[in-house]
């Protein structure tokens, strides 16, 4: 029953994003509505799988590969809805439906794998911690779907393409200021998750296997690159082009960080250790 | 009821009778005053824009009072000018004059097919004959659904989208850049017409910041007084260009006006904000180096041209459709019409009965046999007089509810007004200036 409804949930994140797709490509299209209807019902029913999950096993719902990243979607999905309801922009759906597709299709075949954080941080600062990076990754994330979203736009005016996609994308300037607020509030998420994070190790009187651990290290360089990036738009006043480009690159980086550090080694970092695919 | 629209436009009139039946918006609600005032219990919206003047009436008979209300609308002009405009203005009557709303609220007959700011000006109109309250039952049904098929026509065909002039394409690329024009500075280089025209586009979107750049100083302060903007040197052009968010140019100059090199130095003062440059001279007045640059936008005449071309062509294969929802919503205010129609009759079927029956009962009652009655008999002979007469009409109702769904609400409407007299009546209670 739970996994038909998680396959259910991804379903409807997968028609979403057909849909999303198709919509772009036309000027008039009133399908972004049926997509975000689409969204908002899979994720309705993936917050339920997880909530359901931590329940039962009594634990934070994001420490296996398809809790982690049915987290993470879940997150960039809330992130999508409050900025369309602060600031509506057409045709970012496009985009990001199917990004958080992907990511949920990955996510599936590790629906049975368990996992758990070591004992001694398995607290309320680690729920804190955890939640942290999560909102910062999905910040980030839809950062990064603007930044795609204006390199799209980019393209399409120089080189004079005056179609659908053009039409329904929203003017560059307004794509780099959404851009530019993401990053500055998901940096500082990020920010507070690390110091956290950093802390809760030094409570637990952790030492060399954290310091070693590549997540660490990947972490680090993410939020250096993306340090480099904020003080880039904040301090010397760079917009356009660049910085689109750079905010994919760091983009990049985060998901390496995520997702891509444990297929390349192990980590101590939550769900790795027992998810040897990674 | 009679549904009709009596008015002029830039098909039917020159300028010069147009103006004389302009209504300014607070000229409005005096207008429908006087209407009402001569032809009461009827309605009227007025609309009146520089391109039409149109007045909606549900009411006055248009065979009888046209050329009272031509007057009204020419507002009361001398007879001999009023006489010669006359024939200027065109009547439509019931679905004809219904589809006209519609088509006029959608853009279908504005001078630039698909424009929408004819919507708004209708709206506006409706609001203050709202406030006026000089429509409702007839009229208020007629707008709300004008509006409605406005809106379908502008969401489900390519009507309104894109702009058409070559001059106004340069705002698409402008809204396509920047966020906000208001706060953005055009430099217009040179003072050709084109120019001109793409920098007053500009402005009605908000454009305040205008910098005008012109070999000879006065031509260019005066191009800046007109659209309220600052003159400047032409050799300050390389100073102000990383000011310029969109650089329009135009000058007759035989070689390069704006160069690659400036565009770069600019560009790095400017740290990737983006600029638009729109070249509109032949030959070119930008260098075409520029547009390979990081974060420069720049278009040439020939992009514009086939930016207006391309929406034209679609707004033309679009006008079929769009007539197609005209006649769609047409027919479904018909509909509408029909039963509210029959709705009516049968009101005035009811009250008729009632009538009759009230007056039977009055006359019975104060006579000898029936006088000394108590009232709670009296009460009964009255409930029993008005049950016979609804069971009498339940059969005739019944077939004018069903002339309404067959399209017959006409002929049956017409013989039941006439069977039951009810004719004689609706004349009585006409006013001197009613139908």
């Amino acid at each position: 029953m739970e996994f038909t409804v998680a396959v259910l949930g991804v379903g409807c994140y997968a028609a979403a994003a057909a849909l999303a797709v198709a919509s772009l490509f036309q000027a008039r299209s009133k399908g972004e509505r049926t997509v975000q209807a689409f969204m908002a019902a899979g994720a309705v029913m993936l917050c339920g799988v997880l909530v359901f999950r931590g329940v039962h096993a009594a634990s934070i719902p994001a420490l296996n590969r398809f809790e982690a990243l049915t987290c993470h979607v879940l997150t960039l999905t809330a992130a999508y809805f409050l900025l369309m309801a602060t600031r509506p922009a057409r045709g970012l759906t496009g985009i990001l439906a199917p990004y958080a597709s992907l990511l949920l299709l990955c996510g599936l075949p590790a629906f049975s794998a368990d996992a758990g954080a070591p004992p001694p941080l398995q607290d309320a600062w680690l729920a804190v911690h955890i939640t942290l990076a999560f909102a910062a990754y999905a910040l980030l994330s839809l950062a990064s779907v603007l930044a795609a979203a204006y390199l799209v736009q980019d393209s399409n005016l120089k080189n004079k393409r005056f179609g659908a996609v053009w039409e329904r994308l929203p003017a560059l300037e307004t794509l780099d200021h959404l851009m530019g607020r993401q990053l500055g509030l998901g940096f500082l998420l990020l920010t507070g998750s690390i110091l956290l994070g950093i802390t809760l190790v030094h409570r637990s009187g952790g030492g060399e296997e954290w310091l070693t651990d590549p997540k660490v290290g990947a972490a680090a360089v993410t939020w250096i690159l993306f340090a480099v990036l904020v003080h880039m738009r904040a301090s010397t006043g760079r917009h356009g082009r660049g910085m689109a480009v750079v905010t994919i690159a760091g983009m990049a980086c985060l998901l390496f960080t995520f997702i891509g550090v444990h297929v390349l080694a192990d980590s101590v970092h939550g769900f790795v250790r027992i998810l040897p695919a990674y | 009821m009679n549904l009709a629209v009596l008015g002029i436009n830039f098909k039917t009139a020159p300028l010069e009778i147009r103006e004389k039946a302009s209504f300014s918006a607070p000229e409005i609600p005096a207008a429908l005053a006087g209407l009402s005032s001569v032809f009461p219990g009827s309605e009227f919206v007025l609309v009146s824009t520089c391109n039409r003047t149109e007045l909606y009436t549900s009411g006055p008979d248009l065979a009888r009072h046209r050329g009272e209300l031509v007057r009204a609308l020419l507002k009361d002009a001398d007879p001999q000018a009023a006489a010669g405009a006359e024939g200027h203005f065109y009547a439509k009557t019931d679905q004809e004059a219904a589809q006209h709303l519609l088509a006029v609220a959608s853009g279908l007959d504005s001078m630039v097919v698909g424009e929408t700011e004819i919507l708004g000006q209708i709206k506006q109109a409706f609001a203050l004959a709202g406030e006026a309250r000089t429509h409702g039952r007839w009229l208020n049904p007629l707008f709300q659904n004008a509006f409605r098929c406005a809106k379908r026509v502008h969401s489900e065909t390519d009507l309104c989208r894109g702009r058409v002039s070559v001059s106004s394409v340069a705002v698409d690329f402008a809204e396509k850049v920047f966020e906000d024009l208001s706060a953005k500075m055009v430099m217009i280089v040179g003072a050709g017409e084109t120019a001109e025209l793409s920098l007053k586009s500009l402005i009605e979107k908000g454009v305040r910041d205008v910098l005008v750049l012109n070999r000879s100083l006065d031509k260019g302060q005066a191009l800046a007084e007109r659209c309220g903007g600052r003159a400047i040197q032409f050799d300050l052009l390389d100073d102000y260009l990383p000011k310029a968010d969109i650089v329009i140019s135009s000058t007759s100059a035989p070689h390069v006006v704006v160069h690659a090199a400036s565009v770069r130095r600019a560009m790095e003062v400017r740290r990737g904000r983006p600029v638009l440059l729109i070249d509109i001279a032949v030959p070119r007045d930008i260098d075409p180096a520029a547009g390979e640059l990081k974060d420069v936008y720049l278009y040439h005449i020939d992009d514009l041209q086939r930016v207006a071309s391309e929406n034209l062509a679609r707004r033309q294969e679009a006008v079929e459709r769009a007539w197609d929802v005209v006649r769609e919503v047409s027919a479904e205010l018909v509909d509408l019409f029909n039963v509210r129609r029959v709705g009516e009759v049968m009101r005035r079927l009811d009250e008729h009965g009632r009538a009759v029956s009230e007056s039977i009962l009055q006359r019975m009652l104060v006579k000898e046999k029936l006088a000394p009655l108590p009232e709670p008999a009296k009460e009964e002979i009255r409930a029993l007089a008005q049950k016979i007469v609804n069971k009498m009409l339940a059969a005739p109702k019944e077939a004018l509810q069903q002339a309404a769904k067959n399209g017959d609400w006409e002929a049956y409407s017409k013989m039941a007004t006439r069977l039951f007299g009810l004719d004689k009546e609706e004349d009585n209670r006409q006013g001197p200036g009613g139908e």
